[in-house]
């Protein structure tokens, strides 16, 4: 394997585990806080892709469709939050995954019906190349590793250091007895679903010039988010990226070397992690089921 | 001549789907006195207790505090009206230190007053940047107890305070829960009798999801003469 293959496959695996601790950090605090299996965060990373498709498509910046995405995707959620979720917490975890994956065919649906099968191309916003030891690389690609590594210090800090993020953090670990303080803590679920929406549709934005925009990316992500969460550890930040990072390099060196070893080398991670650390690699011994 | 109820439970029943677990229960609790719930195990008491705090929804029956009916309200709501539930687990968070445990129950009652918390347990203040999972099972109950009686506090709801404690952590609870019960009405599920002995103003016996004796007279309590009945 020449060296330029090897230093572009690496920071391709770094750019797509940006992606995916995104995604799969949305995933994991709502499994954390709130106990729901919420694959309508598939929904909100589509929303977020094909909102900046739509807004670049009109000539405006790419950044600004991200924003835009993140504005629909977060109202998009506070209403279904509001009129569903809330109706679900204290039933089982089937009856928010059924109701998810309602969302998420609905959500797929409409994206259909409004753009169509054809997939859309998003260009990216910085064109620029870097060059590094001979190879020469996307300056996009760096970009996405950047912000989502700034992400991952700011959620820290939210979680660390302010109020909301100790409570959401105690939910993490019980959600009764953090209600039992007298903490709102339906209030602290509407903040966390925004909050993983946000990420959502972050990712599917980020995502967006790195692949083609389709009604049917979130499905096809789906089944690597989920691993990735369950590899790291439900409700761990660092456990998610950590996790985002191996499986995206796995992926990575999976299409450079053997196609369908892309596909299946998640599921021999996750399997192994199952074997020797049943709740993943940073999941917490104190969180109650 | 009585005080007047500071809590009223009234025909109280509770299932867990298709298991009842209380049956008509109906007690009062007094201001400022403490009343201990004894009972054998799977008796219904902590049900009482998570019925009381919120936790669960009983099927019929009402609990009133302080004259206002709080049946059906969401367990932050009764907490901020002075109802405090301290579980059995000694569950605090514990990937929070005790000084984030504190500040989270400050949040939720908008009081920063932690020198209460200090007075009753000083040695929480030499804990504060310790994590939850590293403090022992008393210091555990020290902070469960404290973040409770930040706020407004009218009734503790303590959920078998003393189980799984060393002796001399027991009794320096007892001295709290005497010094604890001239600002709020404590309600003690124990299986120590020893403990209710000491503590009790008031004593129901549970058996089987019912209450089967009151007793208010203290010298019956000091003499345990209710341990036969268990």
């Amino acid at each position: 394997m020449a060296v330029s293959d090897l230093i572009s496959t690496v920071i391709m695996g770094f750019a797509v585990a940006a992606v995916y601790f995104l995604l799969s950090m949305s995933l994991s605090l709502c499994f954390g806080v709130m106990r729901i299996v919420s694959l309508d965060q598939f929904v909100y990373y589509s929303v977020g892709a094909y909102m900046t498709y739509l807004v670049t498509a009109h000539q405006a910046s790419f950044w600004s469709g991200l924003l835009v995405g993140v504005a629909v995707s977060c109202t998009l959620a506070w209403a279904i939050e509001e009129t569903l979720f809330r109706r679900l917490y204290e039933k089982g975890t089937m009856f928010s995954m059924i109701t998810s994956y309602g969302i998420l065919l609905a959500g797929i649906g409409v994206i259909k019906y409004i753009w169509g099968l054809v997939p859309r191309p998003v260009m990216a916003p910085i064109t620029g190349q870097v060059a590094l030891l001979g190879t020469t690389l996307s300056l996009y690609r760096f970009v996405v590793i950047g912000l989502s590594a700034l992400i991952y210090v700011g959620l820290q800090l939210f979680l660390e250091k302010t109020i909301v993020g100790k409570a959401i953090r105690a939910g993490i670990e019980d959600a009764d007895k953090t209600e039992g303080l007298g903490i709102d803590i339906y209030k602290i679920f509407t903040v966390t679903f925004l909050i993983s929406a946000a990420l959502s549709a972050l990712a599917g934005g980020l995502h967006a010039p790195l692949i083609m925009v389709e009604p049917e990316m979130g499905l096809k992500i789906m089944g690597t988010a989920f691993m990735i969460v369950i590899i790291g550890g439900l409700g761990s930040i660092k456990g998610t990226a950590v996790s985002s990072l191996l499986i995206g390099q796995v992926v990575a060196f999976g299409f450079l070397l053997w196609a369908p070893g892309a596909e299946t080398a998640p599921f021999v991670i996750m399997l192994l992690v199952f074997l020797v650390r049943p709740r993943g690699l940073f999941g917490s011994a104190y969180l109650k089921r | 001549m009585e005080t007047r109820p500071m809590l009223e439970v009234t025909n109280l029943n509770v299932s867990y789907g298709q298991s009842r677990v209380l049956f008509g229960v109906s007690l009062v609790f007094p201001a400022n006195e403490v009343c201990v719930i004894v009972g054998r195990n799977g008796a219904g008491k902590t049900t009482l207790l998570r019925t009381i705090a919120g936790f669960l929804k009983p099927r019929p029956g009402s609990v009133t505090f302080d004259g206002q009916e709080i049946t059906g309200w969401r367990p932050y709501k009764i907490a901020r009206m002075g109802v405090k539930y301290v579980p059995q687990d000694k569950g605090v968070f514990s990937d929070l230190t005790v000084r984030e445990n504190l500040e989270l129950a400050s949040y939720a009652m908008r009081d920063r007053d932690w020198e209460k918390v200090f007075r009753y347990f000083p040695k929480l203040r030499e804990l504060l940047n310790r994590k939850g999972a590293q403090l022992s099972g008393g210091e555990r109950q020290m902070l469960m107890i404290g973040r409770a009686i930040l706020g407004k506090t009218s009734v503790l709801l303590l959920d078998e305070p003393s189980e799984g404690l060393a002796p001399t952590v027991v009794q320096d609870l007892v001295g709290t829960f005497r010094q604890l019960r001239q600002h709020a009405s404590l309600v003690l599920v124990e299986q120590n009798l020893a403990v209710a002995r000491e503590l009790a103003d008031r004593l129901y016996l549970t058996k089987e999801g019912k209450i089967v004796a009151q007793i208010t007279d203290k010298n019956e309590i000091r003499s345990l003469a209710f341990e036969k009945e268990l």
